[in-house]
């Protein structure tokens, strides 16, 4: 199987206006690629901006400036009814389970009303369409009447997944869809995503704080700061390559009960700047050990350091 | 069955009852409620005529009983006209916001800055005096209650993550103002309707009181009122049954009201 891009971010910048005149920047300058039937990951902590990011994919946001380009097109411009034809493709699946859902709606109208809205299905249609989606994502077929706050967190989210396989996107955009889960949960939606991968061939993009899930499932994994984005590399390297002094903190900061409990759990001294002041020059010069003068002078690039492998710091560009 | 559930169907059945004798009014009556008999004016209350006569003689009973109709008739349409015309408005203002939000809410504003009566009394005064023009006027000044809260529900709603979801999946504007706002505003606007109900009736009742309203020789109660008010000395009963009409109606129907919000209620529960 051929993995070409089909979503690409170009320079996409977001500024939000805030009090006093100043902007927020909650993107800045952010360039990523999501291919054919492989998961990109983004990490990064609260408020780096990474779901400002997703929503302008899905096309909640419009970005302050840049593009984004699916198969070619930039999807940014788009409006009225070619925004919603466009909507069919790229599908979301949201963080909070509970709120994502119209309380007044029951599953089998949630799981077939994006099918509705594009005239796919009858409605005579409905139950059997319903019943169909939920097996796809291992729900009992009965739990097409109940309503959403009569089910649990791991099934709430997995009725969130078959709404959002309804129209067979090309890529379904998951915003920490799996933080608000218990752990054990949380695996099994996460193997659901890697078996509909792999059936369907669907692009995932992957936010998560929780390093070590999203370097576990992503074919590519980029890591955000405050804005922008530090480091991009195939998720399988995450632990043994990863160069950005922000990355390797996070992985330090990873917890395990097969850690080795005698070292020192290494977490990032201070608080990331307010996205309001960002320094000038690299955005992590203020809480990383190696900086130097030119960090403070300079804000570094996204430089390849190998094939599939950018990272964006002064230690690293020749 | 929860007490707040027995204390609403016990509302409701004396609201039902209440609109019992408003449709079967003409089977309950003992006399025709226009019938003048001027050798029987002003007599006290008695077995023969159970809440007296009025000065053209004419049964109070009966014009009580009949007086009901005018006023749920009325109070009912009026309501319905504020709860639709105001929740359409809200609605609209809430979803759409920029300039069409500020246009409706100006307009809202300016009908605030009335006093209510004194606006419906100008409204019905340009209009001319009936009941039609009373509910119009009326209406005209209580609709901004209904597009405020409607228009503050939409904006609670529109920051959840489902709206941002319908709009994802590809849901028209039409669409999601039908099965996403309406659904999700509606309970609260319907307790406040069912609220709103009483208070009405007594604006109705106060606007034909002041000769604004029904028109004689029709029974309604603040007409009736209004009628009696020449002879309070002498036959005290001629404002006292109609205002007790009032009275009860309206308690009954403020009842039902803060019943049904207990019931809708969604915090309690559990």
């Amino acid at each position: 199987m051929s993995h070409e891009p089909i979503l690409t971010a170009r320079h996409v910048t977001k500024q939000f206006p805030a009090a006093n005149g100043r902007l927020l920047t909650a993107c800045d300058d952010v360039n990523l690629t999501v291919c054919q039937g492989r998961t990109l990951g983004i990490v990064g902590e609260s408020g780096c901006g990474k779901s400002t990011f997703v929503k302008m994919l899905v096309g909640l946001l419009a970005p302050t400036e840049g593009e984004i380009l699916f198969h070619g097109d930039d999807i940014t411009k788009l409006k009225g009814e070619a925004l919603r034809q466009n909507r069919r493709k790229i599908q979301m699946v949201f963080q909070d389970a509970w709120a994502a859902f119209n309380p007044k709606m029951r599953v089998v109208d949630i799981v077939t009303e994006p099918l509705l809205n594009f005239g796919l299905i009858r409605r005579s249609e409905r139950a059997a369409k319903a019943q169909e989606l939920l097996e796809m994502v291992h729900l009992p077929k009965e739990y097409i009447d109940r309503y959403p706050h009569s089910m649990s967190g791991g099934q709430r989210q997995r009725v969130g997944i078959a709404r959002a396989l309804a129209l067979e996107p090309e890529i379904i955009v998951c915003d920490e869809a799996t933080c608000a889960l218990d752990v054990s949960v949380q695996d099994r939606i996460v193997e659901l995503l890697v078996e509909l991968q792999q059936k369907k061939g669907i692009s995932f993009v992957f936010i998560c704080h929780d390093v070590a899930l999203v370097q576990s499932l992503s074919h590519q994994m980029a890591v955000m700061y405050l804005g922008n984005v530090v480091e991009v590399l195939p998720g399988h390297l995450v632990g043994t390559e990863a160069l950005h002094p922000y990355t390797q903190a996070l992985i330090g900061a990873i917890f395990s009960t097969r850690m080795d409990f005698t070292k020192k759990i290494e977490s990032i001294e201070s608080e990331a700047p307010s996205p309001l002041d960002v320094p000038a020059g690299c955005p992590f010069q203020n809480r990383c050990g190696h900086c130097m003068e030119r960090c403070r002078r300079e804000k570094p690039k996204l430089v390849e350091i190998e094939q599939h492998h950018e990272v964006a710091c002064h230690l690293f560009s020749r | 069955m929860k007490k707040k559930h027995v204390l609403f169907v016990s509302f409701l059945c004396l609201a039902l009852l209440i609109v019992l004798a408003a449709v079967l009014a003409p089977y309950l009556v003992p006399y025709d409620p226009f019938a003048a008999s001027l050798t029987d004016a002003l007599k006290p209350p008695s077995a023969e005529h159970l809440f007296g006569t009025d000065k053209l003689g004419r049964d109070l009973f009966s014009r009580v009983i009949y007086g009901s109709r005018a006023s749920l008739a009325s109070a009912l349409a009026l309501v319905a006209c504020i709860f639709a015309l105001g929740s359409v408005v809200g609605i609209a203002a809430g979803y759409f916001g920029g300039w069409i939000d500020a246009v409706l809410m100006r307009l809202a504003d300016m009908m605030i800055s009335f006093p209510g009566m004194v606006l419906a009394i100008a409204v019905a005064g340009i209009l001319g005096a009936s009941m039609t023009n009373a509910v119009i006027a009326v209406a005209l000044v209580s609709w901004t209650k209904y597009a405020r809260l409607s228009r503050s529900l939409v904006l609670k709603i529109k920051g959840c993550e489902y709206l941002a979801a319908a709009r994802l999946t590809g849901s028209r504007t039409g669409h999601i103002m039908w099965r996403y706002l309406f659904p999700n505003a509606v309970p609260t606007l319907v307790i406040t309707a069912a609220t709103d109900i009483g208070s009405m009736m007594l604006e109705l009742a106060g606007l034909s009181f002041l000769g604004f309203g029904a028109q004689a020789p029709m029974a309604e109660w603040g007409l009736m009122l209004s009628e009696g008010r020449s002879y309070m000395q002498k036959a005290p009963w001629m404002m006292v049954f109609p205002g007790l009409a009032i009275f009860c109606v309206v308690v009954v129907f403020n009842l039902l009201g803060d019943s049904l919000r207990d019931v809708l209620d969604p915090r309690e529960e559990e």
